[in-house]
């Protein structure tokens, strides 16, 4: 080419394309919005992040709060529901003036509409092995085993019964024979055939009168045939007895686990059964990382200096596996402080140009005649922030147990599923790009979990978990091991 | 209004428009944040514009590799009989625009860089990381480049 054709293109050149203009695409402004206020939306995030973490936290409370409500009302109903309907006894309705008051006398009079109900249903059942055969029903009833105390009421009844033996042989055969045949009979029939005896008042009174009654009465006159017959009857009295203290404390004491069932030794054995826990965990993070080589490594870097800080808030489905290994579900919201401190000289665009030698080059002293001069920089400070949010899955063992404190050893496999890396502060130099960007990893990790069991409903404890991320991209800037050491507070559900 | 300016000097540098457009956002983003080094000594528009040259030249990364490796380029150029008539017809705006996107992106640079923004071959050697005499060689041989695009059309 000739110079006059240099010339001529030159001159073409900037006529036509030095000034020239052209329309900026919206979306171009947008991006740039986006880019220098980011605030919003992430803010926005993290707003929706942090309130479904609460949602979640307020829901396994109320969890919590709603299915102890429920356990209570079913104890609840069941006491009051079984009592009447077992036993019809206004002694056994009220469990603690049962238990203080002790069974002082089971007196057919005064139980004339209620407990015959019972003695009934009893003698059904005892019916079917021993009825009209008051021997083998005696024989059967030696076997069972009383003990306790409030026994010694009935065991008095009784004695005062036999004591009023003789009085007993006095009655008149028939109302020995149905007393044989059938306890309840027995039962309805004495109360009914005997005029005297009130159905209201003082029990013990009323079988003093009773005895008194019997011993007193002068129309009755014992006979070697109503002798044996009185014996039965009065065995067949003491049997049922007996039968009648088994019914009654087997129920009695079926009725006092029920009623006692806020019991908390009894709480604490169904609760060691429960097989989900809500967990919930934050603690500050210490770790480190690599020198994000991608934006300041390129260069002459010297005194740098590193810092960092972090924290990580979590949340635990957990699923219990026999006595020792749970399984759970995790969420977490991980964030990460980095700062580094160095003095470099850098032109816009990563040529280092200028040596700084590990000192303080005055700006003065850096000759530079080019374009980029307000781009050289000195003492930068970079601050980054990382924050990721994390779903995990892990098992936990639990390798020791004393009494409440437990420690437990914690597998973890962690996914990101919102990550991250954002240049908070640059305060010489701005480094131009990128000032954020996305990225994925996975994280595998191990722990130790330890335990304090503050009662059934709650533990809180302290579980060190160290973590080493592995990113599906390869990336030189970011190798980071992470040791969390989070206060966990645990809620049995 | 300066962006339409500036999204042209974006167009000149890089080959797709995508890129111009990151390079503008770039270039305004950086504004925004450096804004304190700009002291008034000279234009804003000066300023801003040397960012997005800057950024655009970030973007593109060349070495003296690239330069080396577009030299075919020159040689098929200087076979071509020297005809002016190309000089003679009425060039477009976007034909010239074309032309010079077709270019590798080494000769576009300088194009861009001696010619329309005026720097000095200095001051192109210091950005482009290459010396004074190969700043003016690759001139040359970027502007046969070009003749021969446009002869080409």
């Amino acid at each position: 080419m000739k110079n006059s054709e240099h010339k001529q293109l030159d001159q073409l050149l900037k006529d036509k394309l030095s000034d020239g203009t052209a329309s900026v695409p919206d979306f171009v402004w947008d991006r740039i919005e986006e880019e220098l206020f980011p605030e919003k939306k992430r803010r926005g995030f993290f707003w929706w992040f942090f309130s479904g973490l609460c949602l979640v936290v307020i829901g396994g409370l109320l969890g919590v709060a709603f299915s102890g409500q429920k356990t209570h009302s079913q104890n609840t109903s069941l006491s009051n529901n079984s009592v009447p309907e077992q036993l019809n006894t206004p002694v056994l309705r009220t469990q603690h003036s049962m238990r203080k008051n002790k069974f002082i006398t089971l007196n057919p009079a005064k139980t004339k509409g209620s407990l015959s109900a019972a003695a009934d249903e009893h003698a059904t059942k005892a019916g079917k092995y021993f009825d009209s055969n008051p021997d083998s029903y005696r024989n059967a009833t030696k076997t069972s085993k009383h003990s306790d105390s409030p026994h010694h009421t009935y065991q008095n009844t009784n004695l005062r019964q036999k004591k009023s033996g003789s009085s007993l042989k006095k009655q008149s055969g028939s109302q020995t024979k149905s007393v044989s045949s059938n306890s309840g009979k027995l039962l309805s029939e004495k109360t009914q055939t005997d005029p005297l005896q009130p159905s209201n008042g003082k029990q013990e009174s009323l079988n003093n009168r009773s005895t008194d009654q019997n011993s007193t009465d002068p129309a009755t006159h014992s006979t070697s045939e109503n002798q044996a017959t009185q014996a039965k009857a009065e065995s067949a009295i003491k049997a049922d007895s007996i039968s009648r203290k088994e019914l009654s404390y087997a129920e009695i004491l079926d009725l006092v686990k029920r009623d006692f069932s806020n019991n908390p030794d009894e709480l604490d054995e169904n609760k060691k059964n429960s097989l989900f826990s809500l967990g919930i965990y934050g603690g500050p993070s210490l770790y480190n990382t690599a020198a994000f080589k991608d934006y300041f490594s390129s260069g002459q870097l010297s005194k740098r200096t590193f810092a960092s800080s972090g924290f990580e808030l979590g949340l635990h489905a957990r699923f219990k596996i026999g006595n020792r290994f749970r399984i759970y579900a995790g969420l977490a919201f991980n964030q990460k402080q980095t700062q580094f401190n160095y003095n470099l000289a850098i032109t816009e665009f990563d040529y280092f140009t200028y040596l700084v030698n590990g000192e303080k080059v005055p700006l003065a002293n850096i000759r530079d005649d080019g374009a980029n001069s307000c781009f050289l920089a000195k003492d930068v400070l970079v601050r980054y922030q990382i924050q990721s949010a994390l779903i995990s899955l892990g098992t936990q063992f639990e390798f020791l147990k004393m009494g409440r404190f437990s420690a437990a050893a914690d597998l973890r496999l962690s996914c990101n599923i919102y990550s991250s890396l954002k240049l908070k502060e640059t305060r010489v130099l701005d480094i131009q790009k990128p000032n954020s960007e996305n990225f994925s990893y996975f994280q595998p990790g191990a722990g130790l979990l330890l335990n304090y069991e503050i009662n059934s409903w709650i533990s809180v404890g302290l579980s060190p978990f160290f973590s080493k991320q592995f990113y599906l991209k390869e990336s030189s800037s970011r190798k980071m091991d992470e040791l969390v050491i989070p206060v966990t507070v645990s809620f049995n559900l | 209004m300066l962006s339409p300016k500036l999204y042209y000097v974006c167009l000149r540098y890089l080959k797709n428009d995508a890129d111009a457009q990151d390079a503008l956002q770039e270039t305004f983003v950086t504004a925004y944040r450096k804004i304190d080094s700009f002291q008034g000594q000279g234009s804003f528009e000066g300023w801003i514009r040397r960012i997005a040259v800057n950024t655009c030249l970030a973007k593109l990364r060349i070495d003296k590799k690239q330069f080396e490796q577009e030299d075919y380029d020159l040689d098929k150029a200087r076979i071509l009989p020297e005809e002016e008539e190309y000089l003679q017809k009425e060039e477009t705006e976007a034909r010239l625009l074309l032309a010079l996107k077709e270019l590798p992106d080494g000769y576009r640079t300088i194009i861009n860089l001696a010619i329309l923004e005026d720097y000095s071959h200095r001051e192109i050697g210091e950005l482009l990381n290459i010396t004074e005499s190969t700043s003016r060689s690759q001139l040359t041989r970027a502007k046969a480049a070009l003749k021969l695009k446009l002869e080409q059309r």
